[in-house]
């Protein structure tokens, strides 16, 4: 086979992160939760709370907004952590402040915060905060291959 | 066996709930402490209420650093029935302790659901740790939480003398 360029040449250097690929896992499953549960708490606040329509409106697209950036997030982060390539960690680097931005909207500035949504978004805040962290870190061991 | 399989998120998923849950009692534990005092209380026995709901809220999330190191650590990742002892004991606390703020029960009830639930969770570590080093399991209570409940290892009484 000839050799493939790129970080992933020679064979049995495994530079991916183990924890960075279980955070993003778990913050998977824990963001699809996250989304249902937000689903029936903007119904439960649309009916219970008085709302203005247009701010309604605007919580509820920028919750499926924010799906498709988390999603598109979490599979660029995956596949640039197994595969060792830089381009997709660095994309999902680039979208974790938007993921992070979206978090602490409905965190702070939402129209109605409910105390269960301040610690849900806080616990996305955490993920997306340790998931920065361990990709800068895996970012650094994938650029100290390409050097050798 | 390379496969994950759905035992870990749904356990990572019910520990988070019920650690979502214990947060909330935290932060609105004020209806429950008056549900403990008589209808005319003075400021100095709300405090005390206050305080001893507090410490349980305090060991109960001193526990839960602890069970989400042997989360996080993976010892307990191919056990799977302390898994599922552990997904049923997070599970039941949730739903007790959601009861718990919404009926407003009294306090002394939290240390029942604590008991019930933890003691489930608590064995499933003690399970999985010692299982990392091949060891049988002999002590029905783990040696670091001696307080919590009197369980003292001792013989079954045999009033027959058949042992």
């Amino acid at each position: 086979l000839p050799p493939r360029d790129g970080p992933s040449e020679a064979p049995g250097k495994r530079l991916s992160s183990t924890p960075l690929e279980i955070l993003f896992f778990l913050n998977g499953w824990y963001y699809a939760t996250y989304f249902l549960l937000e689903l029936f708490i903007f119904l439960y606040k649309a009916l219970l709370l008085p709302y203005p329509t247009a701010n309604l409106v605007l919580d509820v697209v920028m919750l499926l907004l924010y799906l498709g950036i988390e999603v598109i997030r979490l599979f660029f982060g995956t596949k640039g952590n197994l595969c060792q390539r830089k381009m997709p960690l660095g994309f999902s680097v680039a979208l974790t402040f938007p993921s992070a931005m979206m978090a602490s909207y409905y965190l702070l500035l939402q129209t109605y915060v409910l105390r269960l949504e301040a610690i849900m978004n806080s616990i996305l805040l955490f993920f997306c905060g340790s998931e920065l962290l361990l990709e800068v870190l895996t970012l650094t061991a994938f650029s100290s291959m390409d050097r050798i | 066996m390379g496969r994950i399989s759905g035992l870990v998120p749904s356990r990572f998923l019910t520990l988070l709930a019920h650690l979502v849950v214990v947060i909330t009692l935290f932060w609105s534990r004020d209806s429950n402490v008056q549900a403990c005092l008589p209808l005319t209380f003075t400021p100095e026995e709300y405090e005390q209420q206050d305080i001893q709901l507090v410490a349980a809220l305090s060991v109960t999330l001193g526990l839960f650093a602890v069970e989400l190191a042997g989360f996080f650590s993976g010892v307990s990742m191919f056990n799977s029935t302390q898994s599922l002892i552990s997904i049923a004991a997070h599970c039941s606390a949730s739903v007790a302790l959601s009861f718990f703020i919404f009926e407003r029960w009294e306090c002394t009830t939290y240390w029942y659901i604590f008991v019930f639930c933890r003691y489930g969770s608590i064995r499933c570590l003690g399970m999985g740790e010692e299982g990392l080093l091949n060891l049988k399991v002999l002590l029905p209570a783990p040696p670091h939480y001696p307080g919590l409940y009197s369980m003292p290892m001792q013989k079954k009484p045999d009033p027959l003398h058949i042992l």
